[in-house]
């Protein structure tokens, strides 16, 4: 381990075991932004394509990875967002903090989840690993420029409400789960989390720096027609806020617990309408978090801080590997590729200011989950983020799993039945010992 | 584990992960025995009576240990409930699960304690050596009569029912400012949540409607009795259980089922023998006897037409809350020995475990009536929870029982803190009550086939988009 990330992290763990924050002069920040579109010819990913033949013969819209640098006293985060399906493999995430480590102690990266993007394969010998690489090279540039231009900076947060999504697995009436994947007609269905979360991070002088923007919806408007790289509606969204904000601030888009929410309009054709299905998504999307950010009244707090915790939650597989082998003999070879005896889920937690809280979590969390945190979640401002760190599939609820459906019973969730609650309460307690509420000596034997 | 142990394990998992086993009907029995100890022990719960080196001097209304076995599909379960502060330590109880399965068939053993504060005190580990000789006579009449409600077992239709009781408050006030502080008293009866004055009732009839049995779920604290008696009793679980079997004319046995009374105590608690600790406690037992009886006369109870029985014992690891070594060494400055004899008891001798395995028993009783179990002092949001969350009809929610861990509070609790919650009661690490309660509603999806072992599908059946 690198000598600063090295310090900084026993000052994390000594801070969290005191329960006290370490104090900061002032919370500064930093953004900057890379492209990472990738070259014509890659398989897009998202849709199965048994027969190998979507290959991407360009972009709709760039790709890019922005990166925002978090700098309170010793703690300094990076948060890396992609325009990207999932995140990085673990070697390139490996990758990645060491080539930042003399910039940043933490780092926190989370992806879109467009269904437009690269494919996840990225061995190193491919033409997309030469890709993956040099866009963690491309990304580990961005967080030094970032890291290098942090100001001070005052925080604000905001909410608003946004229908673009629905749940996609739409109960029957006699118990059963469909498959929900398009809902044009707008039809109710629970449950859905309609919140749009904005944190808004200025410089002194009130000038908008960074507008993170916190929803829960698949980027799943273009189907499986479209041959072209796209951040789907999250890119409409982040120029709609950037161009409300006068061009000045850089807009992140944080997915939340999507695992179960696609868009009204999911998966459209081209011919059906999907570039302008995905440019209205964006639009009233971006346009509910624009408004919110422009009323948002920033404030730098009297007692700046930045608290990070990174944990690893052991989770076991929820198949029976033997069974499923058995029961499927010719998925094998897939089988063998997601069992394994337990999977690391990393967990991260980040306490702004004592007041803003946000978790990230692997996978596909199910929105119940982004709502549970947002509930029990001891400050003011709770933000979920999912699709971060690590890609783990989906993580149903326990009951979402015992209803079934797809990403609840499917071979599309791999750990065991629990592991989002059981993530979700790990964010919680971190929370309250960053809060000082959780202390490592019994009340009644203090000193 | 050792070998043995992990093979008992993977037993249990099987058959818990196996299709429910159904037969024609459910089969019960019943028993009771006096477990009375002989007067001159140290008792349990108050730590200034230890502290004092006081012992018992006799006997206010007998302790009994009452046993329910229900068989179907082959499988056969033993429901222990005693009249005692705690279940007895992981020795006799792992010797009690071995005994009754080679006596009695029991493949699942639930061993509960009422939490009486009255009773005798119960250790860990014994620093003169061995357990006293009263413990061992205690196993050998609950195998007994764990046999002897075998033996009885007859053909039984159930029948399950709600209500309300108010004779408990929580004894956590949450002040505006977040702090917290004790009501340890509360006469007054000062409303005070979150509360759960659900009473639960499982009737237990023959073939031919008569009661066999009335068990009784219910979650507060039996300290009605303070520290000032030094006779045992069962505390106001005596006159529940007297209510609800005069009720019936004295047929059936009732037994009380402590849920989760972590921060719930009587509006009476710690009432001196001078103020009138016998009356207190005979309206305490009264009022929640009379709730569950008309309850359970309402009844009307069921013969399952495809009886099954289904249970999962899970060994669940967890970490200390606090540094143990310090926490051991905090305790003895701050209180010396004896300390271990009230509380962290698996702290005072021997080796100290580098983790905490608690066991959590599941238990789903004709895919209708589930049980869960948890080994200490599970705050009353978890019983809540456990209604709420769980897919059947009828929930149960045992606290104190199949071992003893001391307090389980919320995360939420902890982060307050308070006795129970905060200081050296609870050494558990926190989050570990919400991760039983999950597990065990992960098992009754399980046991009622909802949680296969096998995806639905593979991916490339699945819908298109990811």
């Amino acid at each position: 381990m690198p000598l600063p990330r090295l310090i900084s992290c026993l000052l994390g763990a000594a801070a969290l075991a005191t329960g006290s924050h370490v104090r900061a002069q002032a919370l500064e920040a930093g953004v900057a932004q890379v492209e990472i579109t990738p070259p014509p010819g890659f398989l897009l990913d998202g849709y199965p394509d048994p027969g190998l033949v979507r290959t991407a013969t360009g972009a709709r819209d760039p790709l890019y990875a922005r990166v925002l640098v978090f700098k309170a006293g010793a703690t300094r985060l990076a948060l890396v967002d992609l325009d990207l399906e999932d995140v990085f493999s673990p070697d390139y995430i490996a990758k990645l903090r060491e080539a930042t480590s003399q910039d940043v102690s933490n780092l926190l990266v989370d992806a879109i989840h467009t269904h437009s993007g690269p494919p996840l394969d990225s061995s190193p010998s491919s033409p997309v690993g030469a890709w993956y690489a040099a866009s963690v090279g491309r990304i580990s540039s961005a967080v030094h420029e970032a890291a290098a231009r942090t100001v001070a900076v005052r925080v604000g947060v905001g909410y608003g409400v946004a229908f673009i999504g629905h749940n996609r697995l739409r109960i029957e009436h006699d118990g059963g789960i469909s498959w929900f994947e398009k809902n044009w007609t707008g039809t109710p269905n629970a449950l859905v989390d309609p919140t749009v979360a904005v944190l808004r991070i200025d410089d002194m002088g009130g000038s908008p720096l960074a507008i993170l923007v916190n929803y829960a919806c698949h980027p799943v408007l273009y189907g499986p027609d479209s041959r072209l790289y796209s951040a789907d509606f999250p890119g409409v969204m982040t120029a709609v806020v950037q161009k409300a904000m006068g061009g000045k601030a850089l807009c992140f888009f944080l997915q939340g617990g999507a695992g179960n929410i696609n868009p009204t309009h999911a998966v459209s054709s081209l011919q059906q309408g999907a570039v302008e299905f995905c440019r209205q998504a964006g639009t009233e999307l971006g346009g509910v978090a624009a408004r919110v950010s422009q009323g948002i009244q920033t404030s730098a707090s009297a007692d700046p801080s930045l608290q990070v915790a990174e944990d690893t939650v052991t989770l076991q597989p929820r198949w029976n590997a033997q069974k499923w082998r058995a029961a499927h003999p010719e998925d094998a070879e897939f089988i063998a590729s997601l069992t394994r005896p337990e999977y690391k889920a990393p967990v991260t937690t980040v306490l702004i200011n004592r007041q803003i809280a946000l978790v990230a979590l692997p996978g596909e969390p199910f929105v119940e989950h982004q709502m549970q945190w947002r509930a029990r979640c001891p400050v003011a401002h709770a933000f979920f983020l999912g699709y971060s760190n690590a890609e783990l599939d989906y993580f149903p609820t326990i009951r979402a799993a015992s209803w079934g459906g797809y990403g609840a019973s499917h071979s599309s969730t791999w750990v065991q039945v629990g592991a989002g609650e059981e993530m979700v309460d790990r964010g919680l307690i971190r929370v309250f010992q960053m809060l000082g509420r959780l202390k490592p000596t019994p009340e009644d034997l203090q000193p | 584990m050792n070998l043995r142990k992990a093979i008992g394990c993977l037993v249990l998992l099987t058959a818990a992960l196996c299709a429910p086993l159904r037969a024609a009907a459910i089969r019960a029995g019943v028993a009771r025995v006096d477990i009375t100890p002989p007067a001159g022990l140290p008792m349990y719960g108050y730590f200034d009576r230890i502290e004092k080196h006081q012992l018992s001097t006799g006997t206010l209304d007998p302790l009994y240990a009452r046993v329910v076995v229900l068989e179907a599909g082959g499988r056969r379960m033993a429901l222990v409930t005693l009249d005692l502060g705690r279940t007895f330590n992981e020795s006799w109880l792992g010797r009690m699960r071995a005994a009754a399965l080679e006596a009695s068939h029991i493949d699942v053993l639930v061993v509960s304690a009422s939490h009486t504060h009255s009773g005798p005190n119960i250790l860990d580990e014994y620093p003169t050596g061995g357990p006293p000789a009263w413990e061992g006579a205690v196993f050998d009449k609950v195998l007994q009569a764990t046999r002897r409600a075998a033996q009885d077992l007859q053909p039984a239709r159930l029948g399950t029912a709600y209500g309300n009781a108010y004779v408990g408050y929580n004894r956590r006030r949450v002040n505006p400012d977040g702090s917290v502080t004790m009501l340890w008293l509360n006469p007054e009866k000062v409303a005070n949540g979150p509360v759960d004055t659900t009473v639960g009732v499982l009737r237990i009839d023959r073939q031919d409607g008569s009661p066999i049995a009335v068990l009784v779920n219910y979650a507060c604290h039996p300290v009605v009795f303070g520290s000032d008696n030094l006779q045992y009793s069962a505390d106001f679980i005596g006159p529940m259980a007297g209510t609800v079997e005069g009720a019936f004319g004295g047929k059936p046995l009732c037994l009380f089922f402590q849920g989760a009374a972590g921060d719930i105590k009587p509006y009476y608690g710690s009432t001196p023998l001078n103020k009138g600790a016998a009356e207190r406690n005979d309206w305490t037992g009264r009022e929640l006897g009379t709730e569950a009886a008309r309850l359970a006369k309402g009844i009307e109870t069921e013969a399952s037409a495809a009886s099954s029985l289904d249970f999962s014992d899970d060994v669940m690891a967890f970490d200390w809350r606090w540094d143990p070594r310090k926490l051991r060494d905090g305790l003895l400055r701050a209180k010396g020995p004896l300390i271990f004899q009230d509380h962290v008891g698996v702290l005072g001798e021997g080796s100290m475990p580098a983790r905490l395995s608690l066991r959590v028993t599941t238990v789903l009783v004709n895919r209708q009536i589930a049980f869960v179990t948890m080994p200490g002092e599970p705050f009353v949001e978890f019983q809540v929870g456990w209604r709420n969350r769980c897919p059947v009809r009828s929930c149960f929610f045992l606290g104190y029982t199949n071992g003893y861990y001391d307090y389980f509070p919320t995360i939420l609790a902890a982060s307050q803190g308070g006795y129970g919650a905060g200081d050296s009661d609870t050494y558990v690490e926190v989050g570990a009550g919400e991760r039983m309660l999950d597990r065990a509603l992960v098992r009754v999806h399980e046991m009622l086939g909802e949680l296969g072992q096998v995806p639905i599908a593979t991916p490339w059946v699945a819908p298109p988009a990811r």
